[in-house]
């Protein structure tokens, strides 16, 4: 049974359509998911006993790191789909999930550091996370510029696709960070599978603030679904726009 | 005790680093979504404009470009 073909999406006319009938529901799912999160995060969920209010920061700051390491994943895979299977689209998904990804990296550098001042007492500290989530930022940067440093978009493609699928190395070593080095940055919330089997609760935190945590990821999942089928529409307009320009310049010359 | 909106601004010890975050996040993701807005009207202005325009007579046998949206769909999926 054929699941999923992913060479029918290379159409782009065909993607055009599904990705008009996906956006809607992306972007209400979104909006539903953004409203009842920041309800949760400050009305429903409770003051932390050491953090006291400043744990609201959380509600952001976590998915947005979350995001940051999703999106540098499916720009990586995308790059792939481009480069191992030549797919027509993958350039154009990789491109239009970077900035999208940058984006949620600042916002969970730019919230960290907010949360930093009033618990730890400084902005910044060179430590293991801290500064493999500033260096994925780099590469979100990276990324596009040298995407956009070619005349030939082709050739610009190529090198930022090479560039995103060697930098997926730093999503484990992010991950893993505050396991592998002394660090300040608290370790993860989940226990792993090995605590789940011995009956212990999944999460380290309480789920009156797991709600919250959960809920705006899913809309900041939604927001990512949405922004990417936005910009890989504009991208296919603006490469048929070109196309139709250069075919006028031959035409007239 | 319940939290409120109010609480959070009056909080003089800690209340503006809760702004200021959310404050960040709000201005990162709606101008983010305001550039790809315009970016896609623009693009699409664009595109309408120039399909507006007489169309291109391409040479006898000559094939139309990779990434063009009008290629054939049979052709594509042909391809696939």
């Amino acid at each position: 049974m054929r699941i999923l073909n992913w060479h029918a999406l290379a159409n782009p006319a065909r993607f055009m359509r599904l990705a008009g009938a996906v956006l809607p529901w992306a972007a209400g799912i979104g909006a539903v998911a953004f409203a009842a999160g920041l309800y949760l995060a400050f009305f429903a969920s409770p003051p932390d006993y050491q953090q006291g209010e400043t744990v609201r920061i959380m509600y952001i700051h976590v998915p947005a790191a979350w995001m940051a390491l999703f999106g540098y994943v499916f720009m990586a895979a995308a790059s792939a789909g481009a480069i191992v299977w030549r797919h027509p689209l993958a350039h154009i998904a990789a491109k239009s999930a970077a900035p999208v990804g940058a984006a949620f990296t600042l916002i969970a550098l730019a919230t960290g550091m907010l949360w930093g001042k009033p618990m730890w007492g400084t902005y910044w500290e060179w430590d293991a996370r801290l500064t493999s989530v500033l260096i994925l930022f780099f590469l979100y940067l990276g990324y596009m510029a040298l995407e956009a440093a070619f005349d030939d978009p082709n050739r610009g493609a190529q090198a930022a696709a090479v560039l995103a699928i060697v930098g997926v190395v730093m999503v484990p070593i992010i991950h893993y960070s505050v396991d592998w080095w002394a660090t300040l940055h608290q370790g993860s919330i989940f226990r792993g599978t090995g605590a789940i089997r011995e009956g212990q609760p999944a999460f380290t935190v309480d789920s009156s603030m797991l709600w919250p945590l959960f809920t705006m990821l899913a809309a900041f999942k939604a927001y990512f679904v949405a922004i990417v089928l936005i910009r890989m529409r504009s991208e296919i307009s603006a490469r048929k726009a070109r196309t139709l320009q250069l075919a006028r310049s031959h035409g007239a010359g | 005790m319940t939290f409120t909106l109010g609480m959070l601004l009056l909080d003089g010890r800690h209340g503006i680093f809760i702004a200021g975050a959310y404050a960040v996040a709000a201005v990162v993701l709606i101008g983010l979504l305001a550039q790809s807005l315009f970016a896609a009207r623009r693009n699409r202005a664009e595109l309408q404009t120039l399909e507006k325009m007489a169309p291109v007579r391409r040479p006898r046998g000559q094939r139309p470009a990779a990434n063009a949206e009008s290629q054939d769909e049979n052709e594509q999926e042909a391809e696939a």
